[in-house]
């Protein structure tokens, strides 16, 4: 009788389980965006608790320092407005010379967000979740910079919040170009470089270099050379700046240079990302009118 | 079920928003944790309702192939169901134990997935092993005091109560 009932259990709860992974495959392109929406609220009560307590500790710290920083930052914004007059005017030339050509030409556009967490909710993926998304004009495949340089790329949306591969993980891959060297010094760009035939050792540290491969192998590659975006495929803008080289030598093939990369963003204190949106073709029309 | 809305909730939510630990980029498992306390300590029914709610919600946030942890942790609660309550005591040790076992599987089982669905480069077994090893070493913790707490709030909500003064705690106790 007793394993009559442990039979039924067991057909119950295998019929439950097949038809939940029925569900799964019905509503697969949906469910990452449920439950991430579901838990949203949370992220942004967690992030307003947060930033109260660092306005507190600030206030804590001391008013006279908050005074000399007011200035400073102050005289700089006082100073980057005079130069976004002149680029808003170069931007106007710019759109009116590309659209007297027929080229088109998308003024860049940024929508500013908060990082509410990192690592989503598996680890394998080295992500920051943003506090915007779809409904703040965020889709995929975006660009994602701060202040340094090139922070990474979009890979999911849901309405409110953004998931953003950061340019130092395994899976990302990006088109690079080395600055001021030359001819063939485009290269991909991936993160942490990992593979078998490297010490494994360096796999522990915090803070790992990133890989540029497939470089010219004759190419005279310095230290401290700049690496900015190819603009090649057409994802992101060229010239964004990504990081410098720290060492460059001929990969395990003998045929191409591969340079270690270190990034200029600290990835490890992110909290304020820029994602790059282009207005589009009305944006194209408001600038040119 | 409202305990198990508000433990479920609470562990996407940690889930989510504690950050990973260097060097392998190990997030805790606390849906993991609130899965297991399920399988051991609670009716069958409960058990296979947390490893759904939290398969659902560790898939969906995780960006893991569909499925997967759902499958994982249906499967913890068959061995549960059927082997760990019959052999272990019932007792968050237990827990912390099945944590352990169950962590080696869905941390394995994900990388599996996720590179035979092209997903994800392949990595080297030492960063596996390494990965592995960091999440199994969180699990201990984590699966200690979801399990403590957790219970408290049955106990408190009246879902749970003592047996008798020997076994406290008893997953049939009511």
């Amino acid at each position: 009788m007793k394993t009559r009932r442990l039979i039924i259990r067991a057909t119950v709860a295998v019929g439950v389980v097949l038809s939940l992974m029925w569900f799964y495959h019905v509503l697969r392109s949906n469910m990452d965006v449920l439950t991430r929406d579901a838990t949203a609220p949370y992220g942004r009560f967690v992030l307003s608790v947060r930033s109260f307590f660092v306005d507190a500790s600030d206030l804590v710290r001391g008013v006279t320092r908050m005074r000399t920083e007011h200035a400073s930052l102050s005289a700089e914004v006082a100073d980057l407005r005079v130069r976004q007059l002149f680029l808003e005017e170069l931007q106007l030339e710019i759109a009116r010379l590309r659209h007297a050509l027929d080229l088109g030409y998308a003024p860049p556009d940024f929508v500013c967000a908060e990082v509410v967490s990192r690592g989503g909710a598996s680890g394998w993926w080295k992500t920051i979740r943003i506090n915007k998304g779809t409904k703040h004009g965020v889709h995929r495949n975006r660009a994602v910079l701060n202040t340094r340089g090139l922070v990474g790329r979009v890979v999911s949306t849901s309405a409110e919040t953004s998931d953003v591969l950061l340019l130092t993980d395994l899976n990302s891959k990006l088109s690079c170009v080395i600055e001021g060297v030359g001819p063939g010094t485009r290269g991909i760009l991936s993160g942490s470089g990992v593979s078998g035939s490297e010490d494994s050792l360096a796999l522990l540290h915090m803070v790992e270099p990133m890989s540029l491969a497939y470089l010219e192998k004759d190419l005279k590659i310095e230290k401290g050379a700049r690496i900015l975006t190819s603009g090649l495929g057409g994802l992101f803008p060229a010239g964004l700046p990504v990081g410098e080289v720290v060492d460059a030598r001929t990969d395990a093939t003998g045929l191409f240079q591969r340079a270690r990369v270190a990034p200029y963003v600290d990835f490890a204190s992110l909290d304020r990302v820029f994602v790059l949106v282009t207005r589009g073709r009305a944006g194209i029309e408001e600038v040119v009118r | 079920m409202l305990v198990m809305f508000v433990a479920v909730t609470l562990a996407s939510v940690l889930q989510e928003l504690v950050p990973p630990v260097s060097p392998f980029s190990v997030k805790a498992p606390w849906l993991l944790a609130v899965c297991v306390y399920y399988a051991v300590r609670r009716e069958w029914m409960w058990s296979v309702a947390g490893a759904v709610w939290c398969g659902v919600m560790q898939d969906g946030l995780g960006g893991i192939p569909y499925g997967v942890s759902l499958f994982v942790f249906c499967l913890i609660v068959c061995v549960c169901v059927f082997f760990v309550r019959k052999q272990m005591p019932d007792n968050t040790v237990t827990c912390m134990i099945v944590s352990v076992a169950g962590g080696v599987i869905v941390e394995t089982s994900q990388y599996v997935m996720l590179l035979v669905s092209g997903e994800y480069v392949a990595l080297p077994s030492i960063y596996l092993l390494g990965r592995v090893m960091v999440f199994v070493a969180l699990c201990l913790p984590v699966a200690g005091v979801v399990a403590g707490v957790v219970r408290l709030m049955d106990v408190v909500s009246g879902n749970a109560g003592f047996e008798n003064e020997n076994e406290t705690f008893g997953w049939n106790a009511c």
